[in-house]
C-alpha cells in the first residue's frame, strides 16, 4: 500500500502542477508537497476556511454535499476536495495545466489516500 | 448587586458572537482549527521557565507567576499530579453573552462535537477527547498544554493531559483515553470535578 506522500506525489508529477496538501478539515496540515519557500501549514489553514465556506454555501442552498472547488487565479487554478471525511485536498497549478486530468486524477487517488492517510 | 455588574463587556460578546459566525460561514471543523492554532501561537510567544521543583511549580500557580496560572487563574493541587480549576477562566464572557441572549448559540454543540473528536493536533496536545464541554475549551485546553511545552521542572520537561471538563449547566465530560494514559483513576476526576470546572494532570518527563 502506498503512503500518504507516494500517493501526493502522484499528483506533482502531472504536468503544471505546483503544490498539493492534504489538510485536516481543522486546517492542520497532514502531509504536503510544495516548492521550497511555500508555508504548506499556512496554506492548509487558509484552504480550510475556504473548504469550509464552500461546504456551507451548499448546505445554505440545498446543493447536497461538495465534490470540488475551483478558484480561478490569473496565474493557475487552486482545487480543493474532499479526503474521507476529516480530510481535504489542495491541488495548486500552473496557468494551462490540463485541468480535465487533474480532476480525474483527484477523482482516482482520493480513496487511496483516505486510506493511506488513516495510517499516519 | 452593583452598578458595575450591569455593565457587559462588548469584547466578550462579540468574541463569543465571532465563534457563531465562524460555525455558520466555515463549519464547526475550521472554526475549531481557527482557534486553536491561534491559541497554540499564543502558546508559542512565551517564553521557556524552569521551576527546580514541583514545590516551586506550586508555589509560582499560589502566586500567579506560573504562565499557567496567568491565563486560567490559580489551579489546585489535588494530590497525584493532578489539579483542579475552580473557574473557568471564561466563566466572565459566558456570563456577559447569557444576560444578553439567555443562552449559548445552539451551533456550540456542534463545535464541542468536533472538539471532542479523535484527532491528529487533540491527541498531540491531550485534550478533547471528551473533555470538551463549550468551544471554549477549544482555546483553554490546547493553550494551556502548549504553555507546558515552555516549561521545564528541575530541567525535565512535562505534560498536561486534560482528563475532565464541567459546563455552566453542570455537566461534566471525560477524557477516558487520557484518563487511562496517566492512570488517574476516573473517580478521583469525578471527584475534583464536584468542585471544580476543569481536571487535569501534569507528568513530568523522566
Amino acid at each position: 500500500m502506498e503512503d500518504a506522500k507516494e500517493v501526493l506525489g502522484m499528483f506533482t508529477r502531472l504536468d503544471g502542477v505546483s503544490a498539493v496538501c492534504l489538510v485536516g478539515r481543522d486546517g492542520f496540515l497532514i502531509d504536503s508537497i510544495v516548492k521550497k519557500g511555500v508555508d504548506a501549514e499556512m496554506i492548509g489553514a487558509i484552504a480550510s476556511g475556504g473548504f469550509g465556506s464552500s461546504e456551507s454555501m451548499g448546505r445554505q442552498l440545498e446543493k447536497g454535499g461538495l465534490n470540488m472547488t475551483m478558484i480561478e487565479f490569473n496565474d493557475g487554478p487552486v482545487m480543493m476536495a474532499p479526503v474521507g471525511q476529516d480530510m481535504f485536498l489542495v491541488v495548486a497549478a500552473d496557468e494551462g495545466a490540463n485541468l480535465a486530468l487533474i480532476r480525474l486524477s483527484i477523482r482516482r487517488h482520493k480513496e487511496k489516500l483516505a486510506v493511506a492517510a488513516s495510517v499516519l | 448587586m452593583s452598578v458595575e455588574d450591569n455593565i457587559l463587556d462588548i469584547a466578550h460578546i462579540s468574541f463569543l458572537d465571532m465563534i457563531k459566525v465562524m460555525i455558520t460561514q466555515v463549519g464547526a471543523a475550521s472554526a475549531k482549527g481557527t482557534l486553536m492554532r491561534n491559541a497554540l501561537m499564543t502558546a508559542d510567544s512565551i517564553s521557556a521557565i524552569d521551576y527546580p521543583s514541583f514545590d516551586d511549580y506550586i508555589a509560582a500557580i499560589k502566586d500567579a507567576t506560573n504562565p499557567i496560572a496567568r491565563i486560567e487563574g490559580q489551579a489546585t493541587y489535588q494530590g497525584g499530579d493532578v489539579f483542579g480549576l475552580q473557574k473557568c477562566p471564561f466563566a466572565g464572557s459566558i456570563k456577559n453573552y447569557n444576560d444578553v441572549f439567555m443562552g449559548l448559540p445552539s451551533s456550540y454543540a456542534e463545535f464541542t462535537d468536533e472538539f471532542n473528536r479523535p484527532g491528529q493536533i487533540p491527541r498531540k496536545y491531550r485534550v478533547g477527547g471528551g473533555a470538551g464541554v463549550s468551544p471554549f475549551c477549544a482555546v483553554h485546553q490546547p493553550m494551556r498544554s502548549a504553555f507546558a511545552e515552555k516549561i521545564t521542572i528541575g530541567g525535565k520537561k512535562v505534560l498536561i493531559y486534560q482528563l475532565g471538563c464541567k459546563s455552566g449547566s453542570g455537566k461534566k465530560g471525560f477524557a477516558q483515553e487520557y484518563i487511562d494514559e496517566t492512570g488517574v483513576p476516573k473517580d478521583l476526576v469525578d471527584k475534583v470535578l464536584d468542585n471544580h470546572m476543569c481536571c487535569y494532570s501534569i507528568k513530568i518527563q523522566q
